[in-house]
């Protein structure tokens, strides 16, 4: 349904991503997994069609996104990595415009709004503006916003930060059922506890590039190990975490 | 535990940058940039007023000392209220930037940092914002304006670094009175209203100083003109002209060598030896007027201070709590109501959007609200100007052709500040939502944008200049009066909001060459108001036909300006799609490097 091919993104000639390619198909949820400034999000975004890549393709049903990337992302459903919204507006407000723009009829927006603030537990907070709400408040409105139209194609960027453990167990089970429609799903996250109980099948991304693609299950038979943390280690970790904890345990205590 | 002096130095810089974070049009600037072009806006008209206009009018203009002296007093006046016009417009426009607020709790709360002390860096910041504001604003002319008034006197060196020396003490004590006045204000309403109300009030308090300060300062050449008799010679005056509580301290400072002049024994030309008589006797009749006024300013500015130093140590003892606004859902009537005026107005989803966004972006948006307050504060300035010397009209046929140009004037005005509010993003950080959301038509929401212009601005004005009208001219001349202004008002906004760029989300741009085009627009508008103006007296003499025809021709003139909109929209590449490369939703504001093409991508 959406496919990225050998795509790359150089900033000032350096390669932040380099050579990745992901096929998301209806039904299945891939896992996009690596540490900080591996390149997770600058792949989402130009997925998205928010950034453009230096070199590669990003294809929706066989077509360039660039080519119609309104009819694209009248598919797409996307919540960023950061809860950038306008704060002077309540939650409602903000859902109410991006349904306009999205030009979805006023009684079905006045029904779904309510019904998904309710459900990830923000309904009381509905009036308020949005300045007054929490990290994690913001993203439960990033969620709906992202949902609100039924996209078939839905990309989630660091979706559980902030969230309460309760919304965080919610979005795990809402991501298996939106699967289970048929929708194709992008989930880039840090734990890899939900990657591991989400996805069928994840991509480890190390500097910019590939460093696995395949399902969970045959990474922990492959590499002979018990979870995808350790998988994860094995592959991107260059060093021991507890010899680093420890090294920076030192400098905390260092006068 | 005591911050150390670093902490402190660390703390007052940290408060100054956010004064310089406010800036209206390119949020997020280079922050020099910001600073040199904020420098070069407050020295500059004062450089300008002093050396062309005031330089020509004291060397070649007046050689004798009495009306020299008297001469000065209006242009004291001048220098004297453009300071605190300036400070306390500043004031207002920082308003929430004056004390502590929930960001430096949630920046500085983590800290091992005392409140006080934090109130204290928060204090020095703001004293040394505003000496720097006053040193820039008034230095030039300090120097520069005594060397003027001497210009034809042998005076010593003493004397004139004296008068310097007043000149810049007064005007930046003037500026530093007004400045400390909202400040004062700000903190009042803080105590007597609580955090809640504060919050509520506060935006309309400061729309409203903008607008009352930005007014008077348009005004002020002319209420700074024959000052003796208009303020000084007031029974009131005491009470009720701060700027001339300062001039009492300006000339009982300087007094003395403005009578020491006299006593050189300079040869006055015979044809003004009558006038400078005159003008020595009406100076040394004011001279018990600038003592009592001396006195009262003596008082005020040091009041001031104490009292506004003081309520802000006390509102600022502890950090402020974060406050959580607790709207109510609308009610079911009311929500109705809405849902069938929305129906009515903008029936389509995106033309909706716009609608709804754009009303509550200027009503909500800090940056918004001033950039639409100065634009009321110019159209007030106006509209007085306008109205200057109307009384009684006997009736509608005889309206003069200025009465019926204001409403034009100030109508557009102020759409033109609505204009510059629209190209100002609501929130750049969030541009990513319409990016993600839109449909690639920018038509349908500029369609929303226009009915929100109209529903928000275009009746409120209206409905304004309307009771001024039925009163000046009777109530049917008045609806005739005010159903010209509507469609003129559509056809300026189809003017004014031509779909280039998608407003509240894309960056405002410097447009282009406004020194040279701004006077060409201001002459063409109060042309195209006056021609307007004596097509309605026409129209007020000729009876319903004329009204008709004139009516007739306004329509006819928006109908062809929306087909001209629709034509290009049809044949210059704005349908659906391709739209979309046009657009800019930039997420981040220009930087320099950027701007020069340094930091594109490789």
């Amino acid at each position: 349904m959406l496919e990225a091919h050998h795509l790359v993104k150089r900033f000032y000639g350096t390669a932040v991503v380099d050579d990745v390619s992901v096929a998301l198909r209806p039904g299945e949820v891939i896992g996009y997994l690596g540490p900080n400034g591996s390149g997770k999000t600058t792949t989402v975004r130009m997925l998205t069609g928010l950034i453009e890549p230096s070199s590669g393709s990003v294809t929706y049903r066989g077509t360039p996104i660039g080519d119609d990337l309104v009819e694209f992302r009248r598919h797409l459903g996307y919540v960023p990595e950061e809860p950038h919204l306008y704060p002077f507006l309540s939650g409602r407000e903000y859902l109410e415009l991006v349904g306009r723009l999205r030009e979805l009829p006023e009684a079905l927006l006045r029904d779904k709004i309510p019904a998904m603030l309710g459900s990830l537990g923000i309904h009381d907070a509905a009036e308020q503006s949005i300045s007054s709400y929490s990290k994690g408040m913001k993203q439960k409105v990033l969620i709906c916003a992202a949902l609100l139209h039924d996209p078939d194609v839905v990309i989630f960027d660091e979706p559980e930060s902030g969230l309460d453990v309760g919304t965080v167990l919610v979005l795990r089970h809402l991501v298996r059922a939106l699967a289970a429609r048929g929708k194709a799903i992008l989930y880039s996250s840090h734990i890899l506890e939900s990657v591991e109980k989400v996805c069928e099948t994840v991509i480890v991304l190390h500097r910019g590039r590939v460093a696995a693609d395949a399902s969970v299950q045959h990474l922990r038979t492959v590499m002979a190990r018990g979870s995808l943390e350790e998988v994860f280690s094995e592959l991107v970790l260059n060093e021991d975490p507890e010899r680093t904890a420890a090294g920076l345990a030192a400098l905390v205590s260092a006068q | 535990m005591a911050a150390s002096r670093t902490a402190r130095r660390l703390l007052r810089n940290h408060f100054l940058q956010r004064f310089l974070d406010n800036d209206l049009i390119s949020p997020n600037a280079d922050r020099h940039e910001v600073l040199v072009l904020l420098a070069a806006a407050l020295a500059v008209p004062g450089l300008v007023i002093t050396v062309l206009i005031l330089g020509q009018k004291y060397v070649i203009g007046i050689p004798t000392p009495g009306l020299t002296s008297i001469a000065a007093l209006d242009d004291k006046f001048l220098y004297i209220s453009a300071s605190m016009l300036v400070m306390a417009l500043m004031a207002a426009v920082q308003w929430d930037a004056l004390a502590l607020d929930e960001r430096d709790t949630a920046i500085l709360g983590p800290l091992p940092l005392e409140a006080r002390e934090i109130g204290r860096a928060k204090l020095a910041a703001l004293a040394m914002f505003v000496a720097v504001f006053a040193v820039t604003l008034n230095g030039v002319p300090s120097v520069v304006f005594p060397l003027l008034t001497v210009s034809h006197f042998h005076v010593n060196i003493l004397a004139l670094v004296r008068m310097i020396v007043v000149h810049a003490a007064v005007t930046m004590g003037a500026g530093a009175y007004a400045f400390l006045a909202v400040l004062l204000l700000r903190e009042v309403l803080r105590l007597v209203l609580g955090p809640h109300w504060f919050g509520r009030v506060a935006a309309m308090v400061q729309a409203a100083l903008v607008i009352a300060l930005g007014t008077t300062l348009l005004l002020l050449p002319a209420l700074a003109s024959n000052v003796p008799a208009r303020w000084l010679l007031r029974d009131d005056v005491l009470r009720t002209v701060p700027p001339a509580w300062f001039l009492g301290l300006y000339e009982a400072g300087t007094g003395e060598v403005t009578l020491t002049i006299r006593g050189l024994g300079l040869r006055i030309p015979a044809g003004l030896v009558v006038a400078e008589r005159q003008a020595r006797l009406l100076y040394d009749s004011l001279l018990p007027r600038f003592s009592e006024l001396a006195t009262v300013g003596g008082i005020m500015l040091p009041a001031t201070a104490c009292a506004a130093l003081a309520l802000f140590v006390w509102n600022n003892r502890r950090l402020p709590l974060p406050r959580v606004s607790r709207q109510r859902a609308p009610g079911r009537a009311r929500s109705q109501a809405a849902q069938l005026i929305a129906a009515a107005v903008v029936p389509s989803p995106v033309p909706r959007a716009g609608f709804f966004f754009t009303l509550q972006t200027l009503a909500r948006s800090v940056q918004h609200r001033i950039a639409i307050a100065g634009a009321c504060a110019i159209a007030i300035a106006a509209a007085i100007l306008l109205m200057h010397g109307i009384r009684a009209i006997a009736s509608p046929a005889a309206a003069p052709i200025r009465l019926l140009a204001l409403q034009t004037v100030v109508m557009t005005i102020v759409l033109v500040g609505v204009r510059q509010a629209l190209a100002i993003p609501a929130e750049l950080r969030a541009n990513w939502t319409f990016a993600m959301a839109w449909n690639g038509d920018v038509h349908p929401f500029v369609v929303g944008v226009k009915r929100a212009v109209v529903a928000g601005v275009v009746l409120p004005v209206l409905s304004a200049t309307f009771a001024l009208h039925v009163y000046l001219v009777g109530a049917r001349a008045a609806l005739q009066h005010g159903a010209i202004g509507f469609v003129l008002s559509l056809i300026a906004l189809e003017w004014l909001l031509r779909p280039e760029r998608l407003p509240l989300t894309s960056s405002a741009r410097p447009p282009g060459n406004l020194k040279a085009l701004a006077p060409i627009y201001v002459m063409l508008l109060f042309v195209v108001a006056y021609n307007v103006g004596r097509l309605e007296q026409w129209a007020l003499r000729g009876g319903m036909a004329s009204f008709a025809i004139l009516m007739g021709g306004l329509i006819l003139t928006y109908a062809a300006a929306r087909l001209s909109g629709l034509h290009r929209r049809l044949s210059g590449g704005q349908s659906r799609n391709p739209l979309l490369a046009r657009i800019e939703f930039d997420d981040l504001p220009d930087t320099p490097t950027q701007r020069l093409g340094l930091g594109e991508p490789v």
